[in-house]
């Protein structure tokens, strides 16, 4: 892929693709990391499409995949259990004291991509699957699952 | 009905987002719960999407990104370069323990006598399996192999 044309796909999907990262990664010091490791895989990859959709889809499995595998490596080691220097976790973790911030990073890694790509990205349930590797009639109840421990967690669950 | 599970989810979730929602989907989701927990949990979500940080710079991504493409080609190349070397290093080492079966079996077959020549044979057998052993089980190319490879870095 030529620069002009990476620089255009950055264009159209850096913004919603590191504010997935972001939020989907629990560490904020990895996102960057893992959004510039999903460039760098495009880069030196075959993939070709002609629609932006397609690159967009391309590159949050990557993300994804790789938010995967930097999970099952932290949790191999134990790092997400050692606290930083001062005890508690990065302030950069909370928005202006947002509570849906706190809800989210309390859930599951897969819960809180769900979440994101069904409610913020607003992807059909196919893309969802596609994504996360998943299929795709499980998505739903998946979604269900999340949706309700998000408003269990905001202390607003729906009666 | 649920309307987030509808072909029109996308537009469902955009409405919701910027509180436009029309007159009809308000009536539904009076009356829908699963609606609701929809609505909610985007409106909760979507001041996460508007305070999240500002995607790292192109220049910087490319640049890095380059790298790491021109660091996995020289990684590719240098397993390519080395490949000759770990087969023959395979291929010796597998003559090696070839070569002790057969040092192991003459002298059963020449039936030598007390103390001849042929005694030494169990000896260097031994010593010929160990050193295949080594090689067969062995994965580097050893110092040649580096020393061959060190100049596609």
């Amino acid at each position: 892929m030529s620069e002009c044309g990476l620089q255009q796909v950055y264009e159209s999907v850096a913004a919603d693709l590191y504010a997935y990262i972001q939020r989907a990664c629990g560490h904020p010091s990895d996102a960057e990391d893992v959004f510039q490791e999903t460039f760098a895989r495009l880069l030196g990859s075959e993939f070709s499409a002609d629609r932006e959709i397609d690159y967009r889809r391309y590159l949050f499995r990557i993300a994804t995949n790789l938010m995967r595998d930097r999970t099952r490596w932290s949790r191999r080691w134990r790092f997400d259990q050692m606290p930083n220097e001062t005890g508690r976790p990065p302030e950069s973790l909370y928005v202006d004291g947002i509570d849906a911030h706190r809800a989210l990073s309390e859930m599951k890694p897969k819960q809180r991509k769900l979440l994101w790509l069904a409610y913020v990205e607003g992807l059909p349930h196919k893309d969802i699957a596609d994504i996360l590797g998943v299929a795709s009639t499980s998505v739903r109840v998946m979604l269900a699952r999340a949706r309700k421990k998000m408003l269990t967690h905001l202390g607003r669950g729906l009666r | 009905m649920s309307n987030h599970q509808c072909p029109q989810h996308s537009e469902f979730v955009a409405s919701i987002r910027n509180d436009s929602i029309g007159d009809d989907i308000k009536a539904h989701m009076a009356g829908c719960p699963k609606c609701q927990e929809v609505a909610e949990v985007v409106r909760q979500l979507a001041p996460l999407r508007e305070s999240a940080d500002d995607a790292p710079p192109f220049a910087d991504l490319y640049r890095r990104a380059q790298t790491r493409s021109i660091l996995g080609k020289h990684s590719r190349r240098s397993t390519r370069a080395s490949t000759p070397l770990r087969y023959f290093h395979r291929a010796t080492g597998a003559a090696l323990v070839a070569a002790s079966l057969l040092l192991t079996v003459l002298p059963l077959i020449l039936k030598p006598g007390p103390g001849g020549l042929l005694m030494i044979g169990p000896l260097l057998a031994l010593l010929a399996a160990t050193a295949g052993g080594i090689l067969l089980t062995s994965e580097s190319p050893g110092i040649a192999g580096r020393a061959a490879t060190a100049d596609v870095h």
